[in-house]
């Protein structure tokens, strides 16, 4: 979890994770953050992540990214 | 039968009494009816063209669900006996079969509307190559475009797509699936909605509902008032203005008179019909998705693409920007970028590049011409250049001692957003890219700007009550979006009034649409700008 809040500020320094709920929903992230988020958290965690997996609900919150990350390497 | 006529009205009135009374469960065959009734009276090919690509997509969802089932049966009888590597084949295999039937889908879908829409765009472009050639032309096609194709194509894309990615199971009743495809208020101009969204919405039998009715045709209303009196109004000085737009001896000032109209034209038009839409669905119990979120206040070009034809920016992003973004040659390119220009281009400029593809894709979707081509770009360079040149802007506003958020700056902001959006309308709206080249330089050089107050604002068909008027509806239009902007939700409040201020106010705006509405003869006030797209 602290790696996926490590990988979110630095891509993000003026948003603080720890209060957002609504990341995509409320626009926080932008698609080019998302494409970015995306290749740091597949780089970070050795997991594809699919456009599939691209669903406001698996990135609104630092805990959903990590609950997709963990899930994918379960896979 | 565009929104704007009587007919309408009647065909609507006729519609609601269908749908109220029968019972519940039958309400979304009323709905289904008057969609097909609705496109049938604006011309039997679009009818005919919509029943192919719906069938086309309603087959191909079941076979590629039926391809993930049978793999998923498989898997499950044969878990304990297949080794890693033969699950990972099996997938494999699987999933060539659903990408076969997905191709196989698209191809036919979106080749509809490439043949009908590209067909003689491709010829004219032959036929320039082969007159170098000193070779006989090509005869140009007379086939008629279908209402809506290039709205209902993404649409019905989307769903196929969305199938295969397993986001939802595939429709199993036709009917219900025509519907979806069918749901005649978007079908001129969007929004362009997404099956999960939409489709239990019209399934359900929805009660009437007095409060939701009016409301409806109170957000109807406003959409009238945006059409008929600011953006036709408007098209009566912004038609003669781009039509001598290719002239020698065009005077620059009208070019940024033109540009600043042409503006205010368009996103009235276009959001004006967006309401009717919403207004018309609300009455049915149906939420369509928003398309407009106060476009003239977005503070960059990529802020304005959030707010302006939201459904279309999301479907690019959804099927078109994030696949391309991420995929494994874009992967591969940000790797290689990384090791000669660092981490920050290595990141960004794949984004830039797939944005760039993507604007490409959005500017050729509104026409077939190359000036919708340069659209595409102009917005692209603007988009990708801001991301990519971020780090500089930084800089900059720090050397400057410019605060971000300070509302001066966000004031320049918003000004500057506009003046590019506003130029690039420029490309999109003359006529030819020459046209648009003529204004661009005669507005930066020959360009006299008192002939506007010297009697120019009078020469195009308005007189000065009708620039009064125009400008207060303007102003009045403005000032809705800057309370909607801050939270206010305009519409909601006037719901809430007492009942005379309420009354007052919906037989106000009647008044004020019949009054001073452009429309009569020789007004056609049928077409909507983006109808035509």
């Amino acid at each position: 979890m602290e790696q996926v809040l490590q990988i979110l500020s630095e891509l993000r320094p003026d948003v603080d994770f720890t209060r957002e709920q609504l990341l995509i929903d409320d626009g926080v992230l932008d698609s080019f953050d998302v494409v970015s988020l995306v290749s740091e958290l597949a780089d970070a965690f050795d997991v594809e992540i699919g456009v599939d997996a691209l669903l406001p609900e698996n990135f609104n919150t630092p805990e959903a990214m990590y609950a997709l990350v963990t899930r994918l390497q379960n896979q | 039968m565009g929104f704007a006529t009587p007919a309408f009205f009647v065909y609507l009135a006729g519609l609601m009494l269908g749908y109220f009374l029968i019972p519940k469960r039958y309400r979304w065959m009323a709905l289904l009816a008057g969609s097909y009734v609705y496109i049938l009276l604006n011309g039997w090919h679009t009818a005919l063209f919509l029943l192919l690509a719906s069938a086309i997509a309603f087959g191909a969802a079941l076979a590629i669900e039926r391809e993930q089932r049978r793999y998923a049966e498989r898997l499950q009888k044969n878990r304990s006996q297949w080794p890693p590597e033969e699950k990972k084949a099996q997938k494999r295999k699987a999933q060539k079969r659903k990408r076969a039937w997905l191709a196989a889908a698209l191809t036919l879908i979106v080749g509809m509307l490439a043949a009908l829409k590209y067909a003689n765009f491709g010829i004219r472009n032959v036929n320039a190559a082969l007159a170098w050639l000193h070779a006989p032309p090509i005869s140009q096609v007379n086939w008629l475009l279908p209402l809506g194709i290039s709205f209902y194509t993404l649409q019905i894309s989307g769903y196929v797509i969305d199938v295969y990615r397993g986001k939802y199971a595939a429709e199993r009743r036709f009917l219900r699936f025509l519907l979806f495809c069918s749901w005649f208020p978007q079908l001129l101009q969007g929004p362009i909605s997404r099956f999960d969204a939409l489709a239990s919405q019209l399934f359900e039998g929805h009660d009437f509902c007095w409060r939701r009715a009016k409301s409806g045709a109170l957000r109807m209303l406003w959409g009238y008032f945006k059409k008929l009196v600011i953006a036709d109004r408007l098209a009566l000085v912004v038609v003669p203005l781009f039509a001598g737009g290719g002239m020698a001896d065009f005077n620059g000032a009208y070019t940024w008179l033109a540009v600043i109209l042409c503006s205010f034209q368009i996103y009235a038009d276009f959001s004006g019909g967006m309401d009717i839409a919403l207004g018309i669905s609300e009455i049915f119990g149906v939420t369509l998705a928003e398309n407009f979120r106060r476009p003239l206040l977005a503070g960059s070009v990529a802020e304005f693409w959030q707010r302006w034809h939201i459904t279309l920016g999301s479907w690019m992003r959804d099927y078109l920007f994030y696949p391309l973004a991420l995929s494994r040659g874009f992967n591969r390119l940000g790797k290689r970028l990384r090791k000669r220009f660092g981490p920050y281009v290595a990141k960004v400029a794949p984004a830039c590049l797939a944005s760039l593809m993507v604007f490409l894709c959005v500017g050729v979707w509104h026409g077939a011409e190359w000036k919708y081509f340069v659209y595409g770009c102009y917005h692209a360079v603007f988009v990708s250049s801001a991301t990519l040149l971020e780090p500089f802007y930084e800089r900059v506003r720090a050397r400057l001692h410019i605060r971000a958020q300070s509302a001066w700056f966000q004031c320049f902001r918003v000004l500057r957003t506009f003046g590019i959006v506003a130029v690039g309308r420029l490309l999109s709206r003359a006529d030819t890219l020459s046209a648009a080249s003529n204004m661009l330089r005669r507005g930066l050089g020959a360009c006299q700007m008192r002939v506007i107050w010297d009697g120019g604002l009078l020469a195009f068909g308005l007189d000065g009550a009708n620039w009064i008027a125009l400008g207060l509806a303007v102003a009045l239009w403005m000032a809705v979006d800057m309370l909607n902007e801050r939270g206010l939700a305009v519409r909601e409040r006037l719901e809430k009034q007492a009942l005379p201020v309420r009354w007052a106010a919906y037989i106000l705006g009647v008044l004020v649409v019949l009054v001073f509405g452009v429309y009569g003869a020789g007004i056609n006030t049928a077409n909507f700008i983006y109808g035509q797209f």
